[in-house]
């Protein structure tokens, strides 16, 4: 089944193309949710209904987008709001406590890098690891961070500046990544 | 182990890695996602069978009724010494009471008739033999008239006569009078007090939009909302649309023109909004918390100005409510009649279709989260009632309003619905 084919079954309440869409990009959406969830079973709820949104608002979707691109947003804003509804978003987390966060030296050699680095970003606070997924994977400004998450830009910045210096030191003590070789500069170009 | 990162490489190996994940969803995410799709669906199920049930309802007792309707069935004498005095004041009471009416007009007369015959069909009930009655009809009298052909045709109703009128009518000692006879008569014709109407209501609906205060006064000194600078009705632009409103009221007759209603009523009502197509955009919802502004994101393919192509979004509600209230009788008898009636509705919504404006009141989305589950409706309606044989008539227009917004009470804006329609009603004539 052609993309198309897939979006206006959707668009007529098809329960296979519905499926079908489902087939495609659950696995990619599944380990969007992973990164914002606290467990698997978070992972799947914020799966399951940010498909619902998907589903109930596919009607709405202008093909001059990607797809793909329409259904991630919708997730990471489902996901965005159940953390904010759940509360659990307003952990705050200060650096003294954010770098004496205990991480073991090892390797680990049996699952792929990209489960690896997940699994690693997982290890932040989640106010870290939220603002850190948002801006170096979505995409998103400070600004429009600041606006989802109900924070100032400021803080986002500050944020996220101290998530990645964290999500460095567990990487390269999980032995992910080699130490640096140049100084680290936390200036980025977006705002 | 990636080697020699920068600071741009970094953000890009963490991207390249997370994007590159994929992880398989149990069987019980899609189960769940499924089970909620159906869930729309199901509201038509619901519907259609609310629907079917209230008419087989009504189909019931409207067979039930008729069925109450029996003729005096034949009966074999018997010898018995107790009811013979029964049948003597009996065969009195039906001698005097024709004899009194003998000189009178016709109907007058076959009146009579029928109210000796609905007496004897109901001692007849009364006794577990029934062999009075048969003795009764069967034997000449002295009156000698009563083996009347009207007597064994004539349909009666099964109502109970009380015990005081029986008292009254078998007691050896009482004098027989017509008006005792009257009495006992209109005693069993005595109308039933309550009936089943069911109805459906064509409406036109709307809303009435307005600021909500509580929001505003609540808002922090320093925060900027637009509902403060920007009058709601002025930015938007709707129209009504077509609803409807089906179900059954039961009605008990507290006084001899007001009647107590309680039902069951599935509303479906809704309204239009003009918006302008455009790319998906994310869209901020203020709430108030009372101590703190809240915010909710999502993604909105419409905007209230300045967008694409426009276009009328539709936002639609199915609820369930439960009215309850008065009709008042103003004028008219049991043929023709005008009415009032009022209504109060605890509500609930069953499923919607709607866009909320955002805060900075320039897109619309969906949030059903922010929509509120349970409200209440008041309703005002005049009617003009007609009696056509076994059914009754209620036919006039009627007003709903929706008390408490459509959505939460920490949503900036408040809706409350307006429902205009002429309601249909038809309940069993219980004469």
């Amino acid at each position: 089944m052609t993309e198309e084919a897939i979006l206006e079954g959707c668009i007529a309440n098809k329960p296979t193309a519905q499926k079908e869409l489902y087939q495609k990009y659950s696995g990619k959406m599944l380990a969007v949710c992973y990164r914002y969830g606290h467990n698997r079973e978070d992972a799947e709820d914020m799966l399951q209904e940010g498909f619902i949104k998907v589903f109930s608002q596919i009607h709405t979707f202008e093909s001059r987008g990607a797809l793909e691109g329409w259904i991630r947003r919708i997730m990471v804003h489902t996901c965005i709001n159940i953390l904010k509804k759940n509360k659990k978003f307003n952990e705050s987390v200060d650096l003294i406590h954010a770098t004496s966060l205990q991480v073991r030296e090892e390797t680990i050699p049996s699952i792929i890098q990209a489960k690896q680095v997940v699994e690693c970003i997982r290890l932040l606070p989640l106010g870290y690891r939220t603002v850190l997924n948002l801006y170096a994977i979505e995409g998103f400004s400070h600004r429009e961070i600041g606006n989802m998450l109900d924070i100032e830009e400021s803080t986002s910045r500050s944020q996220y500046t101290r998530s990645k210096a964290m999500l460095e030191e567990i990487l390269i003590k999980k032995k992910i990544l080699q130490p640096r070789v140049q100084p680290y500069i936390a200036a980025s170009g977006r705002p | 182990m990636q080697k020699n990162f920068t600071n741009e490489n970094f953000e890009d190996f963490i991207k390249q890695n997370a994007d590159g994940l994929r992880l398989t969803p149990s069987v019980k995410a899609w189960k769940g996602i499924e089970k909620k799709l159906k869930r729309g669906n199901r509201w038509t199920t619901i519907i259609a069978s609310a629907f079917l049930l209230t008419a087989s309802l009504f189909g019931y007792l409207t067979t039930e009724h008729t069925k109450g309707m029996f003729k005096i069935k034949a009966v074999t004498p018997t010898d018995n010494t107790e009811n013979n005095h029964t049948e003597t004041t009996l065969a009195k009471v039906i001698s005097i009471s024709k004899n009194k009416t003998a000189s009178n007009k016709q109907p007058i007369n076959q009146s009579v008739n029928k109210e000796a015959g609905t007496l004897l069909s109901f001692i007849g009930s009364q006794n577990s033999d029934n062999d009075v009655i048969d003795d009764f009809v069967g034997a000449p009298t002295s009156t000698g008239s009563l083996n009347n052909p009207i007597l064994n045709t004539v349909s009666l109703p099964q109502d109970k006569l009380p015990e005081a009128t029986i008292n009254l009518l078998l007691k050896p000692s009482n004098s027989i009078h017509i008006e005792n006879v009257d009495k006992a008569v209109k005693a069993i014709v005595k109308k039933k007090k309550t009936e089943i109407e069911l109805f459906f209501t064509p409406t036109v609906s709307y809303r009435k939009l307005s600021e909500n205060k509580s929001y505003l006064r609540s808002m922090p000194t320093n925060g900027f909302s637009f509902a403060s600078y920007y009058d709601v009705k002025n930015v938007v632009t709707h129209r009504p649309n077509i609803g409807l409103e089906f179900g059954f009221s039961a009605k008990y007759r507290i006084a001899r023109a007001l009647q107590l209603r309680g039902g069951v009523q599935f509303n479906v009502n809704g309204y239009e909004i003009k918006a302008f197509d455009n790319v998906p955009e994310l869209v901020t919802i203020s709430l108030n918390n009372r101590s703190n502004v809240q915010s909710v994101n999502t993604i909105s393919n419409y905007r209230n100005f300045n967008g694409g192509q426009s276009d009328w979004i539709k936002n639609s509600y199915f609820q369930i409510s439960a009215p309850i209230g008065l009709e008042l009788k103003l004028k008219g008898s049991d043929k023709v009649k005008f009415g009032v009636a009022s209504t109060v509705q605890p509500t609930y919504m069953l499923s919607e279709n709607a866009y909320l404006i955002s805060t900075d009141y320039k897109n619309y989305s969906k949030v059903p989260t922010l929509m509120r589950r349970w409200n209440v409706n008041t309703s005002v309606e005049t009617f003009v009632g007609y009696s056509t044989g076994k059914l009754k008539w209620q036919v006039g227009p009627q007003i709903r309003y929706q008390l408490l917004s459509s959505s939460v009470a920490k949503y900036p804006v408040k809706e409350n619905l307006i429902d205009v329609g002429l309601k249909v009603g038809v309940s069993l004539n219980n004469k």
